[in-house]
Protein backbone atom coordinates (compact mmCIF):
# COMPACT_ATOMS: atom_id res chain seq x y z
CA UNK A 1 0.00 0.00 0.00
CA UNK A 2 2.75 2.43 0.84
CA UNK A 3 4.79 1.67 -2.25
CA UNK A 4 4.79 4.51 -4.66
CA UNK A 5 2.41 3.83 -7.47
CA UNK A 6 3.55 4.04 -11.05
CA UNK A 7 0.62 6.35 -11.75
CA UNK A 8 1.63 9.95 -10.97
CA UNK A 9 -0.70 11.57 -8.47
CA UNK A 10 -1.88 15.15 -8.36
CA UNK A 11 -3.67 15.65 -5.06
CA UNK A 12 -6.14 18.48 -5.53
CA UNK A 13 -7.13 18.83 -1.88
CA UNK A 14 -4.39 19.66 0.60
CA UNK A 15 -3.84 22.38 3.18
CA UNK A 16 -0.80 23.72 5.01
CA UNK A 17 -0.60 25.78 8.17
CA UNK A 18 -1.91 25.90 11.71
CA UNK A 19 -5.10 23.85 12.10
CA UNK A 20 -7.12 25.33 14.98
CA UNK A 21 -9.76 22.60 15.24
CA UNK A 22 -7.51 19.93 16.72
CA UNK A 23 -3.83 19.34 17.39
CA UNK A 24 -2.24 17.99 14.23
CA UNK A 25 0.99 18.55 12.35
CA UNK A 26 -0.20 20.31 9.21
CA UNK A 27 3.11 21.92 8.38
CA UNK A 28 4.61 22.13 4.93
CA UNK A 29 7.08 19.42 5.98
CA UNK A 30 4.26 17.11 7.06
CA UNK A 31 2.52 17.50 3.72
CA UNK A 32 5.72 17.00 1.73
CA UNK A 33 6.47 13.87 3.77
CA UNK A 34 3.05 12.42 2.94
CA UNK A 35 3.51 13.30 -0.72
CA UNK A 36 6.88 11.59 -0.74
CA UNK A 37 5.50 8.49 0.99
CA UNK A 38 2.74 7.97 -1.58
CA UNK A 39 4.38 9.31 -4.70
CA UNK A 40 2.29 12.47 -5.05
CA UNK A 41 4.02 14.60 -7.66
CA UNK A 42 1.94 17.74 -7.17
CA UNK A 43 -0.54 18.95 -4.58
CA UNK A 44 -3.01 21.77 -4.95
CA UNK A 45 -2.77 23.56 -1.65
CA UNK A 46 -4.42 26.28 0.43
CA UNK A 47 -2.93 28.03 3.45
CA UNK A 48 -5.05 27.50 6.57
CA UNK A 49 -4.46 31.15 7.40
CA UNK A 50 -6.45 32.02 4.28
CA UNK A 51 -9.32 29.79 5.37
CA UNK A 52 -9.56 30.77 9.02
CA UNK A 53 -8.12 34.27 9.36
CA UNK A 54 -6.97 36.57 6.57
CA UNK A 55 -7.31 35.40 3.00
CA UNK A 56 -4.98 38.04 1.58
CA UNK A 57 -2.13 37.12 3.88
CA UNK A 58 -2.98 33.46 3.58
CA UNK A 59 -2.94 33.55 -0.20
CA UNK A 60 0.49 35.20 -0.07
CA UNK A 61 1.62 32.36 2.20
CA UNK A 62 0.22 29.76 -0.18
CA UNK A 63 2.24 31.20 -3.03
CA UNK A 64 5.35 31.41 -0.88
CA UNK A 65 4.95 27.79 0.25
CA UNK A 66 4.58 26.70 -3.35
CA UNK A 67 7.95 28.29 -4.05
CA UNK A 68 9.52 26.73 -0.95
CA UNK A 69 8.31 23.33 -2.08
CA UNK A 70 10.15 23.65 -5.37
CA UNK A 71 6.74 23.96 -6.94
CA UNK A 72 5.54 20.58 -5.78
CA UNK A 73 2.65 22.57 -4.36
CA UNK A 74 0.36 24.44 -6.69
CA UNK A 75 -1.30 27.43 -5.04
CA UNK A 76 -5.07 27.49 -4.66
CA UNK A 77 -6.56 30.88 -3.85
CA UNK A 78 -9.46 31.54 -1.53
CA UNK A 79 -11.53 34.51 -0.46
CA UNK A 80 -14.11 34.74 2.29
CA UNK A 81 -17.52 35.91 0.98
CA UNK A 82 -18.49 37.17 4.45
CA UNK A 83 -16.02 39.98 3.89
CA UNK A 84 -17.27 40.53 0.33
CA UNK A 85 -15.99 44.04 -0.43
CA UNK A 86 -12.30 43.17 -0.81
CA UNK A 87 -12.84 39.83 -2.51
CA UNK A 88 -13.06 41.21 -6.04
CA UNK A 89 -9.79 43.08 -5.84
CA UNK A 90 -8.12 39.94 -4.49
CA UNK A 91 -9.52 37.77 -7.27
CA UNK A 92 -8.45 40.29 -9.86
CA UNK A 93 -4.94 40.44 -8.40
CA UNK A 94 -4.51 36.67 -8.22
CA UNK A 95 -5.93 36.15 -11.69
CA UNK A 96 -3.45 38.71 -12.99
CA UNK A 97 -0.68 36.78 -11.23
CA UNK A 98 -1.73 33.71 -13.18
CA UNK A 99 -3.28 31.61 -10.41
CA UNK A 100 -5.64 29.07 -11.88
CA UNK A 101 -7.84 27.61 -9.15
CA UNK A 102 -10.00 29.16 -6.44
CA UNK A 103 -11.66 27.49 -3.49
CA UNK A 104 -14.41 28.22 -0.95
CA UNK A 105 -15.11 26.89 2.54
CA UNK A 106 -18.78 27.51 3.43
CA UNK A 107 -18.76 24.61 5.89
CA UNK A 108 -15.86 26.02 7.90
CA UNK A 109 -16.74 29.70 7.55
CA UNK A 110 -20.45 29.19 8.17
CA UNK A 111 -22.21 30.80 5.23
CA UNK A 112 -24.87 29.33 2.94
CA UNK A 113 -24.61 28.70 -0.80
CA UNK A 114 -27.69 30.86 -1.34
CA UNK A 115 -25.74 33.94 -0.30
CA UNK A 116 -25.69 37.10 -2.42
CA UNK A 117 -21.96 37.85 -1.87
CA UNK A 118 -21.02 34.34 -2.98
CA UNK A 119 -23.22 34.63 -6.06
CA UNK A 120 -21.40 37.84 -7.09
CA UNK A 121 -17.98 36.28 -6.49
CA UNK A 122 -18.61 33.17 -8.58
CA UNK A 123 -20.12 35.36 -11.27
CA UNK A 124 -16.78 37.16 -11.45
CA UNK A 125 -14.84 33.87 -11.56
CA UNK A 126 -17.03 32.70 -14.40
CA UNK A 127 -16.38 35.91 -16.33
CA UNK A 128 -12.64 35.42 -15.81
CA UNK A 129 -13.05 31.75 -16.80
CA UNK A 130 -11.43 30.52 -13.60
CA UNK A 131 -12.39 27.14 -12.11
CA UNK A 132 -13.21 26.80 -8.42
CA UNK A 133 -13.79 24.22 -5.70
CA UNK A 134 -16.36 24.27 -2.93
CA UNK A 135 -17.47 21.87 -0.23
CA UNK A 136 -20.90 20.30 -0.70
CA UNK A 137 -20.87 18.99 2.81
CA UNK A 138 -24.55 18.32 3.46
CA UNK A 139 -27.63 17.10 1.65
CA UNK A 140 -29.06 19.86 -0.53
CA UNK A 141 -25.85 21.85 -0.91
CA UNK A 142 -24.87 20.25 -4.24
CA UNK A 143 -28.34 21.02 -5.62
CA UNK A 144 -27.99 24.67 -4.62
CA UNK A 145 -24.55 24.89 -6.22
CA UNK A 146 -25.88 23.33 -9.42
CA UNK A 147 -28.68 25.88 -9.56
CA UNK A 148 -26.17 28.67 -9.01
CA UNK A 149 -23.80 27.59 -11.79
CA UNK A 150 -26.07 25.97 -14.36
CA UNK A 151 -25.68 28.90 -16.76
CA UNK A 152 -21.94 29.22 -16.19
CA UNK A 153 -19.28 27.39 -18.12
CA UNK A 154 -16.13 27.18 -16.00
CA UNK A 155 -15.46 23.92 -14.13
CA UNK A 156 -16.69 23.63 -10.54
CA UNK A 157 -15.34 20.91 -8.24
CA UNK A 158 -17.48 19.68 -5.37
CA UNK A 159 -15.60 18.37 -2.33
CA UNK A 160 -16.76 16.44 0.76
CA UNK A 161 -19.08 14.07 -1.09
CA UNK A 162 -19.92 10.92 0.84
CA UNK A 163 -22.55 8.17 0.69
CA UNK A 164 -25.09 10.55 2.18
CA UNK A 165 -25.13 12.95 -0.78
CA UNK A 166 -23.65 10.79 -3.55
CA UNK A 167 -27.00 10.27 -5.27
CA UNK A 168 -27.61 14.03 -5.22
CA UNK A 169 -24.20 14.66 -6.76
CA UNK A 170 -24.78 12.09 -9.49
CA UNK A 171 -28.05 13.82 -10.29
CA UNK A 172 -26.54 17.32 -10.47
CA UNK A 173 -23.57 16.07 -12.51
CA UNK A 174 -25.96 14.52 -15.03
CA UNK A 175 -27.58 17.89 -15.56
CA UNK A 176 -24.65 20.29 -15.17
CA UNK A 177 -21.75 19.02 -17.21
CA UNK A 178 -19.07 21.33 -15.85
CA UNK A 179 -19.50 20.06 -12.28
CA UNK A 180 -16.74 17.72 -11.08
CA UNK A 181 -16.39 15.68 -7.90
CA UNK A 182 -13.40 15.42 -5.55
CA UNK A 183 -12.76 12.21 -3.64
CA UNK A 184 -11.47 12.77 -0.09
CA UNK A 185 -14.72 11.58 1.48
CA UNK A 186 -15.74 9.13 -1.22
CA UNK A 187 -15.59 6.14 1.09
CA UNK A 188 -18.49 3.90 0.14
CA UNK A 189 -17.97 0.60 -1.65
CA UNK A 190 -18.61 0.87 -5.40
CA UNK A 191 -18.69 4.69 -5.28
CA UNK A 192 -16.20 4.88 -8.15
CA UNK A 193 -17.98 2.19 -10.13
CA UNK A 194 -21.27 4.02 -9.64
CA UNK A 195 -19.87 7.36 -10.74
CA UNK A 196 -18.26 5.72 -13.75
CA UNK A 197 -21.56 4.12 -14.75
CA UNK A 198 -23.63 7.27 -14.42
CA UNK A 199 -21.34 10.18 -15.26
CA UNK A 200 -18.07 8.65 -16.47
CA UNK A 201 -14.63 8.96 -14.86
CA UNK A 202 -13.57 12.17 -16.60
CA UNK A 203 -15.11 14.43 -13.96
CA UNK A 204 -13.68 12.73 -10.89
CA UNK A 205 -10.53 14.29 -9.39
CA UNK A 206 -8.49 12.80 -6.59
CA UNK A 207 -8.09 14.65 -3.30
CA UNK A 208 -6.93 13.46 0.12
CA UNK A 209 -7.23 16.45 2.47
CA UNK A 210 -3.70 15.64 3.64
CA UNK A 211 -2.18 16.23 6.09
CA UNK A 212 -5.38 16.69 8.13
CA UNK A 213 -6.78 13.34 7.05
CA UNK A 214 -5.00 10.00 6.52
CA UNK A 215 -3.98 9.93 2.86
CA UNK A 216 -4.46 6.17 2.60
CA UNK A 217 -8.13 6.37 3.57
CA UNK A 218 -8.98 8.13 0.33
CA UNK A 219 -6.26 6.55 -1.80
CA UNK A 220 -6.89 2.88 -1.01
CA UNK A 221 -10.60 2.75 -1.89
CA UNK A 222 -9.75 4.13 -5.35
CA UNK A 223 -6.83 1.78 -5.87
CA UNK A 224 -8.89 -1.21 -4.73
CA UNK A 225 -11.86 -0.30 -6.92
CA UNK A 226 -12.52 -2.28 -10.10
CA UNK A 227 -11.61 0.68 -12.34
CA UNK A 228 -8.91 0.08 -14.95
CA UNK A 229 -5.42 1.54 -14.53
CA UNK A 230 -6.23 3.99 -17.30
CA UNK A 231 -9.33 5.18 -15.47
CA UNK A 232 -7.45 5.48 -12.19
CA UNK A 233 -4.81 7.52 -13.98
CA UNK A 234 -7.47 9.94 -15.17
CA UNK A 235 -8.78 10.36 -11.63
CA UNK A 236 -5.36 10.57 -9.98
CA UNK A 237 -3.81 12.95 -12.45
CA UNK A 238 -5.23 13.71 -15.85
CA UNK A 239 -8.67 15.07 -15.02
CA UNK A 240 -7.41 17.85 -12.79
CA UNK A 241 -4.95 18.85 -15.51
CA UNK A 242 -7.89 19.20 -17.85
CA UNK A 243 -9.74 21.30 -15.28
CA UNK A 244 -6.80 23.62 -14.98
CA UNK A 245 -6.71 23.71 -18.79
CA UNK A 246 -2.99 23.53 -18.76
CA UNK A 247 -0.19 21.13 -18.12
CA UNK A 248 1.35 20.89 -14.65
CA UNK A 249 4.64 22.21 -15.94
CA UNK A 250 2.97 25.35 -17.21
CA UNK A 251 1.23 25.92 -13.89
CA UNK A 252 4.57 25.67 -12.14
CA UNK A 253 6.01 28.51 -14.17
CA UNK A 254 2.97 30.68 -13.56
CA UNK A 255 3.03 29.96 -9.82
CA UNK A 256 6.70 30.85 -9.63
CA UNK A 257 6.11 34.31 -10.99
CA UNK A 258 3.17 35.00 -8.75
CA UNK A 259 3.07 37.19 -5.67
CA UNK B 1 -1.82 -10.46 8.69
CA UNK B 2 -5.25 -11.88 9.58
CA UNK B 3 -8.04 -9.47 10.35
CA UNK B 4 -11.21 -9.67 12.44
CA UNK B 5 -13.83 -7.08 11.59
CA UNK B 6 -16.09 -6.33 14.59
CA UNK B 7 -18.49 -3.94 12.85
CA UNK B 8 -20.30 -4.62 9.58
CA UNK B 9 -23.87 -5.03 8.37
CA UNK B 10 -25.99 -7.26 6.22
CA UNK B 11 -28.78 -5.54 4.35
CA UNK B 12 -29.57 -2.40 2.44
CA UNK B 13 -29.09 1.24 3.45
CA UNK B 14 -31.07 4.03 1.73
CA UNK B 15 -28.00 5.30 -0.12
CA UNK B 16 -26.46 4.51 -3.51
CA UNK B 17 -24.55 1.52 -2.19
CA UNK B 18 -24.35 -2.12 -3.14
CA UNK B 19 -26.61 -4.45 -1.15
CA UNK B 20 -24.84 -5.76 1.91
CA UNK B 21 -25.15 -9.41 0.99
CA UNK B 22 -23.04 -12.22 2.41
CA UNK B 23 -21.53 -12.58 -1.06
CA UNK B 24 -20.49 -8.92 -1.29
CA UNK B 25 -19.01 -8.90 2.20
CA UNK B 26 -17.12 -12.10 1.48
CA UNK B 27 -15.63 -10.54 -1.65
CA UNK B 28 -14.38 -7.62 0.43
CA UNK B 29 -13.12 -10.00 3.12
CA UNK B 30 -11.11 -11.93 0.54
CA UNK B 31 -9.74 -8.73 -1.01
CA UNK B 32 -8.64 -7.34 2.35
CA UNK B 33 -7.60 -10.48 4.24
CA UNK B 34 -10.50 -10.36 6.70
CA UNK B 35 -10.88 -13.75 8.32
CA UNK B 36 -14.05 -13.14 10.32
CA UNK B 37 -16.64 -10.41 10.19
CA UNK B 38 -19.24 -9.58 12.83
CA UNK B 39 -22.49 -8.36 11.39
CA UNK B 40 -25.78 -6.87 12.46
CA UNK B 41 -28.88 -6.53 10.32
CA UNK B 42 -29.62 -3.17 8.68
CA UNK B 43 -33.32 -4.00 8.74
CA UNK B 44 -33.15 -4.75 12.46
CA UNK B 45 -31.29 -1.52 13.24
CA UNK B 46 -33.36 0.81 11.10
CA UNK B 47 -36.81 -0.78 11.30
CA UNK B 48 -38.03 -4.22 12.35
CA UNK B 49 -35.69 -5.82 14.86
CA UNK B 50 -37.42 -9.20 14.89
CA UNK B 51 -37.57 -9.89 11.16
CA UNK B 52 -34.13 -8.36 10.63
CA UNK B 53 -32.50 -10.56 13.27
CA UNK B 54 -34.26 -13.60 11.85
CA UNK B 55 -32.99 -12.99 8.30
CA UNK B 56 -29.49 -12.35 9.55
CA UNK B 57 -29.48 -15.58 11.57
CA UNK B 58 -30.62 -17.50 8.51
CA UNK B 59 -28.01 -15.93 6.24
CA UNK B 60 -25.02 -16.53 8.50
CA UNK B 61 -25.97 -20.00 9.74
CA UNK B 62 -23.24 -22.52 9.05
CA UNK B 63 -20.93 -19.92 7.51
CA UNK B 64 -17.70 -19.65 9.45
CA UNK B 65 -16.78 -16.21 8.06
CA UNK B 66 -19.73 -14.50 9.77
CA UNK B 67 -20.60 -13.96 13.40
CA UNK B 68 -23.77 -12.17 14.41
CA UNK B 69 -24.93 -9.41 16.71
CA UNK B 70 -28.54 -9.53 17.77
CA UNK B 71 -30.05 -6.06 17.46
CA UNK B 72 -32.06 -4.88 20.44
CA UNK B 73 -34.34 -1.87 20.70
CA UNK B 74 -35.13 -0.21 24.06
CA UNK B 75 -38.57 0.84 22.78
CA UNK B 76 -39.48 -2.86 22.66
CA UNK B 77 -38.31 -4.28 25.97
CA UNK B 78 -40.17 -7.60 26.01
CA UNK B 79 -39.44 -8.31 22.36
CA UNK B 80 -35.76 -7.43 22.85
CA UNK B 81 -35.52 -9.78 25.82
CA UNK B 82 -37.06 -12.51 23.67
CA UNK B 83 -34.58 -11.77 20.86
CA UNK B 84 -31.67 -12.03 23.26
CA UNK B 85 -32.97 -15.33 24.56
CA UNK B 86 -33.45 -16.61 21.03
CA UNK B 87 -30.00 -15.75 19.68
CA UNK B 88 -27.47 -15.18 22.40
CA UNK B 89 -27.20 -18.85 23.31
CA UNK B 90 -26.20 -19.64 19.73
CA UNK B 91 -22.49 -20.09 19.17
CA UNK B 92 -22.38 -17.79 16.17
CA UNK B 93 -23.97 -14.80 17.96
CA UNK B 94 -21.27 -12.89 19.77
CA UNK B 95 -23.11 -9.94 21.28
CA UNK B 96 -25.82 -7.34 20.87
CA UNK B 97 -26.05 -4.17 18.83
CA UNK B 98 -27.65 -0.96 20.04
CA UNK B 99 -28.22 1.98 17.70
CA UNK B 100 -29.55 4.96 19.68
CA UNK B 101 -30.01 7.18 16.60
CA UNK B 102 -32.32 4.85 14.67
CA UNK B 103 -34.31 3.86 17.76
CA UNK B 104 -34.42 7.51 18.89
CA UNK B 105 -33.72 6.20 22.35
CA UNK B 106 -30.65 7.80 23.96
CA UNK B 107 -28.01 5.65 25.62
CA UNK B 108 -28.75 7.54 28.83
CA UNK B 109 -32.49 6.78 28.81
CA UNK B 110 -34.30 4.77 31.44
CA UNK B 111 -35.50 2.31 28.79
CA UNK B 112 -31.94 1.65 27.64
CA UNK B 113 -30.86 1.16 31.24
CA UNK B 114 -33.61 -1.43 31.81
CA UNK B 115 -32.72 -3.28 28.63
CA UNK B 116 -29.01 -3.44 29.44
CA UNK B 117 -29.88 -4.69 32.90
CA UNK B 118 -31.53 -7.63 31.15
CA UNK B 119 -28.64 -8.02 28.68
CA UNK B 120 -25.75 -8.18 31.17
CA UNK B 121 -26.45 -11.78 32.18
CA UNK B 122 -25.32 -13.00 28.77
CA UNK B 123 -21.80 -11.85 29.46
CA UNK B 124 -21.16 -10.79 25.86
CA UNK B 125 -19.88 -7.45 24.51
CA UNK B 126 -22.38 -4.76 23.55
CA UNK B 127 -21.68 -2.83 20.34
CA UNK B 128 -23.10 0.70 20.54
CA UNK B 129 -23.25 3.35 17.82
CA UNK B 130 -21.60 6.51 19.18
CA UNK B 131 -21.27 9.64 17.08
CA UNK B 132 -20.61 12.35 19.63
CA UNK B 133 -18.82 12.98 22.91
CA UNK B 134 -22.24 12.97 24.58
CA UNK B 135 -22.84 9.42 23.30
CA UNK B 136 -19.43 8.38 24.60
CA UNK B 137 -20.15 9.89 28.00
CA UNK B 138 -23.55 8.20 28.21
CA UNK B 139 -21.99 4.85 27.32
CA UNK B 140 -19.28 5.19 29.94
CA UNK B 141 -21.95 6.08 32.50
CA UNK B 142 -23.85 2.95 31.52
CA UNK B 143 -20.80 0.76 32.19
CA UNK B 144 -20.44 2.40 35.61
CA UNK B 145 -23.87 1.07 36.50
CA UNK B 146 -23.13 -2.46 35.31
CA UNK B 147 -19.68 -3.52 36.47
CA UNK B 148 -19.72 -6.70 34.39
CA UNK B 149 -20.69 -5.01 31.12
CA UNK B 150 -18.14 -4.77 28.30
CA UNK B 151 -18.96 -2.28 25.54
CA UNK B 152 -17.55 -1.38 22.16
CA UNK B 153 -17.81 2.27 21.25
CA UNK B 154 -18.60 1.93 17.52
CA UNK B 155 -17.25 4.86 15.45
CA UNK B 156 -15.31 6.04 18.52
CA UNK B 157 -17.48 9.14 18.85
CA UNK B 158 -17.42 10.01 15.10
CA UNK B 159 -16.16 13.56 14.55
CA UNK B 160 -15.69 14.00 18.30
CA UNK B 161 -13.30 11.07 18.60
CA UNK B 162 -10.74 12.99 20.62
CA UNK B 163 -13.23 13.69 23.42
CA UNK B 164 -14.65 10.18 23.16
CA UNK B 165 -11.21 8.66 23.68
CA UNK B 166 -10.53 10.90 26.67
CA UNK B 167 -13.89 9.90 28.14
CA UNK B 168 -13.14 6.20 27.66
CA UNK B 169 -9.59 6.44 28.95
CA UNK B 170 -10.15 5.43 32.57
CA UNK B 171 -12.74 2.76 31.87
CA UNK B 172 -11.06 -0.53 30.98
CA UNK B 173 -14.32 -2.22 29.95
CA UNK B 174 -14.84 0.31 27.17
CA UNK B 175 -13.30 -0.71 23.84
CA UNK B 176 -13.25 1.55 20.79
CA UNK B 177 -13.69 0.90 17.10
CA UNK B 178 -12.65 3.84 14.87
CA UNK B 179 -14.47 3.46 11.54
CA UNK B 180 -16.24 6.61 10.34
CA UNK B 181 -16.24 9.22 7.60
CA UNK B 182 -13.62 11.10 9.65
CA UNK B 183 -10.27 9.40 9.05
CA UNK B 184 -8.47 12.23 10.78
CA UNK B 185 -4.72 12.00 10.93
CA UNK B 186 -3.33 10.93 14.35
CA UNK B 187 -6.64 9.39 15.39
CA UNK B 188 -5.17 5.91 15.84
CA UNK B 189 -2.01 7.10 17.53
CA UNK B 190 -4.06 9.15 19.96
CA UNK B 191 -6.30 6.17 20.76
CA UNK B 192 -3.33 3.88 21.40
CA UNK B 193 -1.55 6.49 23.53
CA UNK B 194 -4.61 7.03 25.71
CA UNK B 195 -6.19 3.60 25.85
CA UNK B 196 -3.25 1.32 25.27
CA UNK B 197 -3.03 -1.12 22.37
CA UNK B 198 -5.49 -3.66 23.78
CA UNK B 199 -8.72 -1.66 23.65
CA UNK B 200 -8.75 -0.63 20.00
CA UNK B 201 -10.55 -2.89 17.52
CA UNK B 202 -10.90 -2.95 13.76
CA UNK B 203 -14.34 -2.36 12.25
CA UNK B 204 -15.16 -1.61 8.63
CA UNK B 205 -18.84 -0.56 8.67
CA UNK B 206 -19.33 -2.43 5.39
CA UNK B 207 -21.35 -1.92 3.22
CA UNK B 208 -21.64 1.72 4.24
CA UNK B 209 -17.90 2.28 4.05
CA UNK B 210 -15.19 0.59 2.01
CA UNK B 211 -12.99 -1.49 4.35
CA UNK B 212 -9.93 0.31 2.95
CA UNK B 213 -10.96 3.52 4.69
CA UNK B 214 -10.25 2.20 8.19
CA UNK B 215 -7.52 -0.16 7.02
CA UNK B 216 -5.86 2.85 5.43
CA UNK B 217 -5.88 4.64 8.78
CA UNK B 218 -4.34 1.67 10.54
CA UNK B 219 -1.69 1.09 7.89
CA UNK B 220 -0.67 4.75 7.70
CA UNK B 221 -0.73 5.41 11.45
CA UNK B 222 2.52 5.58 13.33
CA UNK B 223 2.18 2.18 15.05
CA UNK B 224 4.39 -0.82 15.65
CA UNK B 225 3.63 -4.08 13.85
CA UNK B 226 2.55 -5.56 17.15
CA UNK B 227 0.10 -2.72 17.81
CA UNK B 228 -1.27 -3.09 14.29
CA UNK B 229 -1.72 -6.82 14.76
CA UNK B 230 -3.48 -6.22 18.09
CA UNK B 231 -5.96 -3.80 16.53
CA UNK B 232 -6.61 -5.88 13.45
CA UNK B 233 -6.84 -9.29 15.07
CA UNK B 234 -5.61 -10.14 18.56
CA UNK B 235 -7.84 -7.80 20.58
CA UNK B 236 -11.05 -9.04 18.96
CA UNK B 237 -9.94 -12.65 19.29
CA UNK B 238 -9.44 -12.20 23.01
CA UNK B 239 -12.49 -10.05 23.62
CA UNK B 240 -14.88 -12.44 21.89
CA UNK B 241 -13.07 -15.59 22.99
CA UNK B 242 -12.59 -16.83 19.43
Amino acid sequence: MEQKNIIPIIDCNTVVGFWPRRKVDSSLQALLKTMERYGVVRALCVSTNAIFYDYRRGNDETILMARQSNNRLLPVITVDPREYIGCFKEIELRARQGLRLFRFFPDIQGWPIRFAPFRDIVQMLNELRLPWMVSAHAIGVATEIAELVKDFSTPVILTSINYNNLSEVISVMKHVLHIHVETHKLFSPSAYELLKEHIGVERIVFGSFAPIQYFASSYMPLMRSSLSDEEKQKILCENIRTVLMTKVQQVEVVGEGAG
Amino acid sequence: MSIIDVHAHLGRFPFPLPDGTTQLLKEFCTQHGIEKVMVSSVEAITCNMVSGNEKLAREIEGDDVFLGYVTINPNYFDESVAEMRKYLYLKNFVGAKLHPSYSAQPISSELTYELIKAYRRYDKPLLVHTYSAADAMALVNLTKQFPELVVIMAHMGGPQWEDAIRIAEKHPRVFVEPCSSYPDKNKLRFAIDRLGPRRVLFGSDMPLLHPSVTLGMIMEADLTDSQREAILYRNAKHLFGL
